[in-house]
């Protein structure tokens, strides 16, 4: 595990860097008079159109075309796919897409990936380490990106604490068991290791291993 | 080197053995600690916010504020309406990140004020704090391994000696430090190796010992495996067996029963005779010698303890062979 960037196992150089954003059409101050009890109205680029994103206490999000001022509909399969290719930082690979699902809020979501985001797109490339790309169907951003690492890396994890349902509790009995008897082992280890190297030399031929 | 495998477990397990021994020390405190706990969060609480509507009179910036901005965020900062201009946009929070705030009604820069941070501080912990200090600190953090940004630090007069870090961008409290924290702190540390306090693991002396200690374990196997059928072997058989223990001059002397089917070090030791070890049966510390008329195979490690011309007058090490192979014997 040490030997793997945890920045790659996190996907992190999947993506393009973020474009900056261009100065908006309609601005701020209409939006907060639209929405005086937004908790957040945020300025950003998804696939290079400038939006709004208006976050509420109740975590209900619209979001908002920094152009026109029109309230977006959730991201069609187009729009999903383009987001996708858009943002790929592997230009060799952006336009081959392997497969491209949809999740509903009561769809079960893949395991590699948060429920938390449902609903969302599901767009796996057809690249090395299959690198998939969640995009999030209410407002396009990329809320999760994996690929054949991650997946491997979170089994390793799944081994590392010995929990191998969901790989989240480290408070299991199991690895106290098993951690408590290797502690024994290595304590018996540097006791027999202790004796060998104050032992005087036992053998006459004078070999010492 | 005449037993490879012996030597390379010996020898690593001296370098990395303590290593692995702090390995599963602070992985037996990783899984028996109440992770809430031991992060600082005893007494943290999160602080309920009503949401201020937006002013009517809320400023656009000025477009020259939007070049080579990523994202801008229209948001309250402790009840302040503010902007707040990303010029980054770091995968995570501790990675330093380059936040411009203004002040959403005046259009002026906006920080928090020191009195500010010691109540969301307060705010954040569930007793009554009796704050001491209130610094603006830089990176590095001793009790933040891996934050790159500065942060404030709010000490509060407690037994704990907690100390209450809050983010000047975000005004959000990022963490409380008390003492089992620290404890914490250190345990990840060992764990990690991480003596330069990268807060990572992605560094060459952890590598160094993961491999080292991978070829110590693996080693360590492969001569036990090595051992194995002598050990299956005392296992499975049962029963005694007649042997005639010589006197030293090699006259006749007398019989005892032993068990069948167990190295000769082992099944003496049903009939009191002990012979001397002190590597427990290993075949590499050499002290276990006996002396035989029979005829016995030579050992690598009978090779390595006895002399030639001891191999010659049946000398062998006991903890090499079998008491099925030979009838007579004599012991120092
Ligand atoms: S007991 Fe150590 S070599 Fe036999």
């Amino acid at each position: 595990m040490v030997l793997t960037d945890i920045h790659f196992i996190h996907g992190e150089s999947l993506l393009k860097p973020a474009t900056p954003i261009s100065s908006p059409t309609v601005p701020f101050s209409e939006l907060a008079k639209a929405y005086p009890r937004a908790d957040s109205v945020t300025l950003l680029t998804i696939a290079k159109s400038t939006v709004y994103k208006v976050e509420f206490e109740d975590a209900a999000t619209h979001v908002i075309d920094a152009k026109t001022g029109k309230v977006l509909a959730p991201i069609s399969t187009s729009k999903a796919l383009a987001i996708a290719q858009q943002s790929f930082a592997d230009s060799r690979y952006a336009d081959k897409i392997k497969s491209i699902h949809y999740y509903s809020e009561t769809d079960s979501p893949p395991s590699d990936v948060s429920p938390r985001w449902l609903p969302f797109w599901r767009v796996e490339f057809d690249a090395p380490l299959s690198p998939t790309l969640y995009i999030q169907a209410n407002t396009g951003e990329i809320v999760s990106k994996r690929h054949d690492m991650w997946r491997l890396f979170d089994w390793m994890w799944r081994f590392h604490i010995m929990d191998y349902d969901d790989g989240e509790n480290i408070n299991n009995p199991l690895l106290m068991f098993f951690s408590v008897i290797s502690l024994f082992g290595g304590v018996a280890g540097a006791t027999l290791l202790v004796q060998r190297l104050r032992a005087p030399q036992a053998t006459q031929k004078g070999e010492v291993i | 080197m005449k037993q490879p495998l012996a030597f390379i477990h010996k020898w690593l397990g001296l370098v990395v053995g303590l290593q692995l021994l702090i390995w599963i020390l602070t992985g037996i405190y990783f899984n028996w600690v109440d992770h809430r706990i031991a992060k600082g969060n005893e007494l943290r609480q999160s602080s309920s916010h009503t949401v201020k509507p937006f002013p009517i009179d809320i400023i656009d910036l000025d477009e020259k504020h939007f070049i080579g901005v990523k994202r801008v965020e229209l948001t309250h900062l402790a009840e302040t309406p503010v902007y707040q201009l990303y010029y980054s946009l770091p995968a995570h929070n501790n990675q330093k990140q380059d936040v411009k705030t203004f002040h959403a009604e005046t259009g002026l820069p906006f920080s928090l004020t020191q009195n500010t941070v010691k109540n969301i501080a307060s705010n954040s912990y569930s007793a009554e704090a009796e704050i001491s200090d209130i610094e603006l600190m830089y990176p590095p953090h001793t009790d933040l391994a891996g934050e790159e940004n500065p942060l404030w630090r709010v000490v509060v007069n407690d037994s704990a000696q907690t100390h209450i870090y809050v983010s000047p961008i975000t005004g959000k409290v990022i963490a409380h430090v008390n003492n089992a924290r620290r404890l914490h702190n250190i345990m990840f540390m060992l764990h990690f190796m991480d003596y330069a306090k990268t807060g990572g693991f992605n560094h060459t002396l952890i590598t160094v010992f993961a491999v080292l200690n991978l070829i110590f374990v693996g080693s360590g196997v492969l001569w036990l495996i090595k051992k194995l059928p002598m050990m299956v072997h005392a296992v499975f058989s049962s029963g005694k067996k007649p042997i005639e223990l010589l006197q030293n001059n090699g006259s006749s002397g007398v019989h005892a029963l032993v068990p069948k089917g167990e190295v000769i070090l082992h099944s003496l030791r049903n009939v009191n005779i002990h012979l001397p070890s002190i590597c427990g049966g290993g075949g590499v510390c050499g002290s276990c010698k006996f002396q035989t008329p029979d005829t016995l195979p030579v050992t690598e490690a009978d090779k390595a303890h006895c002399s030639p011309q001891e191999l010659a007058h049946g000398i062998r090490l006991a903890c090499q062979h079998s008491i099925d192979a030979i009838s007579k014997i004599s012991v120092p």
